[in-house]
């Protein structure tokens, strides 16, 4: 009698065409001496990006999902774990010019001295262009991004710009490597309502047009919802729940999932209806025994989830979630490391 | 009456519930060292009640946080700001007052809540006592005002710094000073921007159960129509300086009567109705110094007729609502 064997969460070993953490865990130290402290930002995690996908990464503040993306762009060396781009390791920042990223606050990314014609020359030229090709190329690539007409802008400080200006300048500073993928954290959080729906277009129309694949940043659930591919929910340095759109929203699984679609803020729903998590996310130097969600989980039981840490489980399709209380196969969920590694 | 049973709905609906805040006719003008006076807010009026949630939303630039601490009298001296028109906190006037006067009622009735609870808390002081030193004087206790503030009241708590507490603790220390006071009003400029969704939450329920328990007029400045449309009774729209909309919440949210509301509203995303594509607003919010002539929203409004050409007034367009527009009914 043979088993079946466990369906695996993601699609065949998607050694091609991708960018994957593999197992990445990264560790800081803080303080000296008796103070000394580690901090666990990221804990064995396995993302995948692919090509024309976005894939979201959501989480609270200090949930590790920054260092994630500076992971994926080779900003941060991983402690543990690798980080392969079509199936082979690699490392440094862009990893060889294969990503780009883009911050939170456009106007920080840009050196306030130059004008953005210097800024995005800069980048060409780094790319490759040809000196005589350069303004041409700059050009192009303010045009692309909204920006127009480009002759206008080109001796232009960033300070002279509006804030959504700014993040289309680094956009195109980011388009000119021509990268396969590109990581954008936190891109519209510090832009007005009315723009940040702009940028959003912005960035799909890259996806569409370039079959760049995106690792979106974010805190908002309901930007994901509109715009991504897969959603990957962080917590304490650990993906907790992950899938598609649809089954990640279609059916949350995950109760720090579940309790982060009803914090969020909406026009059409009644702020009584939501039940709100109880205490204040744990910090990452004490993480919390067994499950990392337990203290503030609304439907811990005990002392199971004080006790036992939750391997992920697959739920459906590439639908995972890791909880001892998700899903059918609650009863078999288990705690062993091992376990928990190979269905990841 | 009382506007503690049924909070909300009561308090908005009522008129005889007594205003604690009501500003009329108010005009800032600033003048900051080498640029030319502007007037970031104009033509403002504004009411608070007891055990209200008012909420005041718009963009950067409209002019919200400047008309909030206008209010409380907060505007920072290197603007060299002008205040016309009429203030009155709790039945007391201040426009005219003295600045001691002035003083003395924004000490005692009126409360601050800004958006970095670091702004507010010293680093050095440990929380107990810093809650203490305005809470003992007016007769209450840190542990009362903890227990109701959702924070722990034990001693070990009370005797931690500030920098030991996270974000969404470190608010709620903030608000337990800003009730220490008793205060009839309080003003919270972006109170929960810098926390997480979740703490955002707790915090927003937190003021709106404080303004039915303790009957304060709470008046929350946001840039987020989303939050402020869950937990404020009443809403006023601001943009470009004036206050475009204003009404009880669920009828604006229902069926907004001025352009910018309904293009703010349709620039969101939305997490229920991901089949909603969000729109963005044409244009931008024009420079203080150089208004368009007209309705200051009609470079950027698709509504847009000939009559527009001269400035609407606000009117009213439905129980207890006023829009400033001409076309409001073609909405």
């Amino acid at each position: 009698m043979t088993t079946t064997p466990r369906p695996t969460p993601q699609d065949p070993p998607p050694a091609r065409e991708t960018l994957a953490l593999d197992g990445v865990s990264v560790l800081f130290r803080t303080g000296s001496g008796r103070r000394r402290q580690q901090v666990t930002a990221a804990d064995e995690v396995d993302l995948t990006l692919r090509p024309g996908t976005i894939t979201a990464l959501v989480g609270e503040s200090g949930s590790g999902k920054s260092t994630l993306g500076r992971v994926a762009c080779g900003l941060q060396p991983p402690s543990a774990g690798t980080v392969r781009l079509d199936g082979a390791p690699v490392s440094g920042p862009g990893l060889g010019g294969a990503v780009q990223m883009i911050f939170q606050n456009p106007a920080a990314s840009l050196n306030p001295k130059m004008t953005v014609g210097r800024i995005l020359g800069h980048a060409a030229r780094q790319a490759g262009t040809g000196r005589a090709l350069v303004r041409d190329v700059v050009s192009a690539a303010l045009t692309e991004v909204g920006i127009d007409p480009p002759d206008r802008y080109l001796d232009r400080h960033p300070h002279e710009l509006s804030g959504g200006q700014q993040q289309r300048v680094a956009i195109a500073r980011a388009l000119l490597h021509r990268p396969r993928f590109l990581v954008a954290d936190e891109p519209t959080s510090a832009l007005d309502v009315s723009v940040r729906v702009q940028i959003i277009d912005l960035l799909r129309d890259v996806q569409a047009r370039h079959g760049t694949g995106i690792l979106f940043i974010t805190h908002d659930l309901s930007v994901v919802r509109a715009i991504a591919d897969r959603v990957a929910v962080v917590y304490l340095g650990r993906i907790v729940e992950s899938g598609t759109a649809g089954e990640v929203f279609g059916s949350p699984s995950h109760p720090y999932t579940k309790a982060l679609l009803g914090s969020t803020p909406s026009l059409t729903a009644a702020a009584e209806d939501a039940e709100l998590l109880r205490g204040e996310p744990a910090n990452a130097v004490e993480r919390p025994t067994g499950c990392h969600f337990h203290p503030r989980c609304p439907i811990a039981e005990q002392p199971r989830c004080a006790d036992h840490d939750p391997a992920p489980i697959v739920l459906d399709g590439t639908h995972t979630a890791r909880c001892h209380l998700a899903g059918p196969s609650l009863a078999v969920a288990d705690s062993n490391p091992v376990e928990a590694r190979r269905t990841s | 009456m009382n506007a503690v049973d049924g909070g909300a709905v009561t308090a908005s609906a009522s008129v005889s519930v007594p205003a604690v805040v009501e500003v009329e006719g108010l005009r800032v003008t600033i003048s900051p060292r080498g640029g030319r006076p502007v007037a970031p807010v104009q033509d403002v009026d504004l009411r608070i009640r007891r055990g209200e949630v008012v909420g005041l939303v718009g963009e950067s630039g409209s002019g919200k946080t400047m008309l909030a601490r206008a209010v409380a009298g907060l505007l920072a001296p290197g603007l060299r700001p002008r205040v016309e028109g009429r203030i009155h906190v709790l039945d007391r006037e201040l426009g005219s007052a003295s600045a001691a006067e002035r003083r003395a009622t924004l000490r005692t009735d009126l409360s601050y809540v800004f958006q970095d609870p670091n702004a507010h808390l010293n680093p050095t002081t440990r929380i107990g006592d810093q809650v203490a030193e305005v809470a003992v004087p007016n007769g209450n206790r840190v542990e009362d005002l903890f227990r109701s503030v959702g924070l722990p009241t034990t001693e070990e708590f009370a005797r931690r710094y500030p920098h030991q507490l996270s974000g969404g603790m470190k608010q709620r220390v903030v608000i337990a000073c800003a009730l220490a006071k008793d205060p009839g009003v309080i003003i919270a400029d972006e109170p929960t921007t810098a926390l997480d969704v979740t703490i955002q939450a707790q915090v927003l329920r937190l003021l709106r159960d404080l303004a039915t328990t303790r009957e304060v007029g709470i008046l929350l400045v946001s840039h987020d129509l989303a939050a402020i449309g869950q937990f404020c009774d009443s809403v006023a729209v601001m943009y470009a300086g004036r206050i475009v909309e204003e009404g009880p919440t669920s009828a604006i949210l229902r069926t907004p009567r001025h352009p910018y509301t309904k293009a703010l509203m349709g620039a969101l995303f939305d997490i229920h109705t991901p089949e909603h594509r969000p729109v963005a607003i044409p244009g931008s919010v024009p420079a203080l110094d150089d208004p368009p002539d007209g309705c200051r929203f009609g470079p950027r409004c698709g509504y847009r007729t000939e009559h527009c050409d001269d400035e609407p007034e606000l009117i009213d367009v439905g129980p207890g609502r006023r829009s400033r527009c001409w076309n409001w009914e073609r909405l």
